[in-house]
């Protein structure tokens, strides 16, 4: 639990100094800072309290030892693998792709794996790329992106390992 | 109209992007994945996952509500000139690691980004820093990272997170770079 309040006083720490600063050197878009972070609170609550009951309903459900066995801090490169083609595939926005990484260390995925997960959907979400990359800037460029991009999840996964290690 | 009265339109559109059609398939997941556990697991086990996943919303909204406040003052602070100015550079590995900060402290959401790549791509920024500065939002971009990382994953997975990957953006501005050099026409046949 302590953990949790840590964390919390940090992120407020650094909101009060941070809205010092606009308060100083902008002090008219105070307002500005605070309504954005109103408006985002009402919008994300909802959809964050639905999603976290969400995960911890499946979490009891799904079978994890399969999950830590196909994804577990021990599946090493392979589960990097496994991981980094799921986060790939995730279709939709944060509300689903984070959600679903809570739901997955719960079942037992190891940190690297779940970093390798996260790192390929933010690369590759598909929505994102049909919608606006695709439109915006083209098919050179996305290929260009993704192509240099791939190795990524794995490389993202490897460090991590060595972090947790 | 009143200014009260402009507020509460506004509100009730804010109600309306919170409580639309994504949230309600949400709150169907919801429901049937807590009947499937209640089914499948008894009642017993069904209230034990219930209590953690309000536990766990007990410890994401504090977080939530700072770090929504953090998003809102970095939106205020930087600029999208201060941000264009940084993609300026050329092929350089200091180049590729302002384009990689100038990425992640891009406010707003893929809409933003990619406009801004399409201006300086047109404009005939430098390939490399392009995919730098694209990546780097991907990966970094301050506001995914402060609005659902930190609440629901904690700071001490987004620090993992952040020191794995904080290369990877300059990697792949210099492998796009080395890319487009070797399939690289005139410069004007873009």
């Amino acid at each position: 639990m302590s953990v949790v309040i840590l964390s919390a006083l940090g992120i407020w720490c650094l909101a009060s100094v941070l809205m010092l600063t606009v308060w100083r050197r902008r002090r008219g878009q105070t307002s500005e800072a605070v309504s954005f972070a109103f408006e985002q609170a009402i919008i994300l609550v909802p959809r964050i309290a639905v999603a976290m009951l969400a995960a911890s309903f499946i979490a009891v459900i799904v079978p994890t030892a399969l999950i830590a066995a196909w994804v577990g801090h021990g599946s090493g490169f392979v589960g990097l693998l496994i991981s980094s083609l799921a986060g790939a595939i995730v279709p939709g926005g944060p509300v689903i792709a984070i959600p679903l990484a809570v739901l997955l260390r719960s079942a037992g995925a190891g940190i690297p794996q779940i970093i390798a997960f996260i790192t390929a959907w933010s690369i590759f979400a598909m929505h994102r790329i049909i919608i606006y990359e695709l439109t915006n800037v083209g098919w050179r460029f996305t290929v260009l992106r993704l192509s240099v991009c791939l190795p990524a999840p794995l490389l993202a996964g490897m460090a991590a390992y060595g972090l947790v290690r | 109209m009143s200014a009260f009265g402009r507020r509460l339109t506004f509100l009730k559109t804010l109600l309306k992007l919170a409580f639309g059609p994504s949230f309600f398939l949400f709150a169907l997941v919801t429901t049937a994945s807590g009947v499937a556990a209640y089914l499948i697991k008894g009642p017993v086990v069904f209230n034990a996952a219930l209590g953690q996943g309000v536990e766990r919303l007990g410890a994401i909204l504090p977080r939530l509500a700072g770090a929504l406040l953090v998003a809102g003052c970095v939106r205020v602070l930087v600029s999208k000139e201060f941000i264009a100015r940084w993609l300026g550079g050329r092929s350089s590995i200091s180049a590729l690691a302002l384009a990689e900060v100038a990425g992640a402290l891009t406010p707003g959401g893929p809409v933003a980004a990619f406009a801004l790549i399409a201006t300086l791509q047109t404009a005939g920024a430098d390939r490399g820093v392009l995919v730098a500065y694209a990546t780097g939002w991907a990966l970094l971009g301050f506001q995914r990272i402060l609005m659902w990382e930190v609440p629901l994953l904690g700071a001490d997975f987004m620090a993992m997170r952040l020191v794995s990957s904080f290369l990877l953006p300059i990697l792949a501005g210099e492998a796009a770079r080395r890319i487009s050099l070797l399939v690289s026409r005139p410069p004007t046949a873009t």
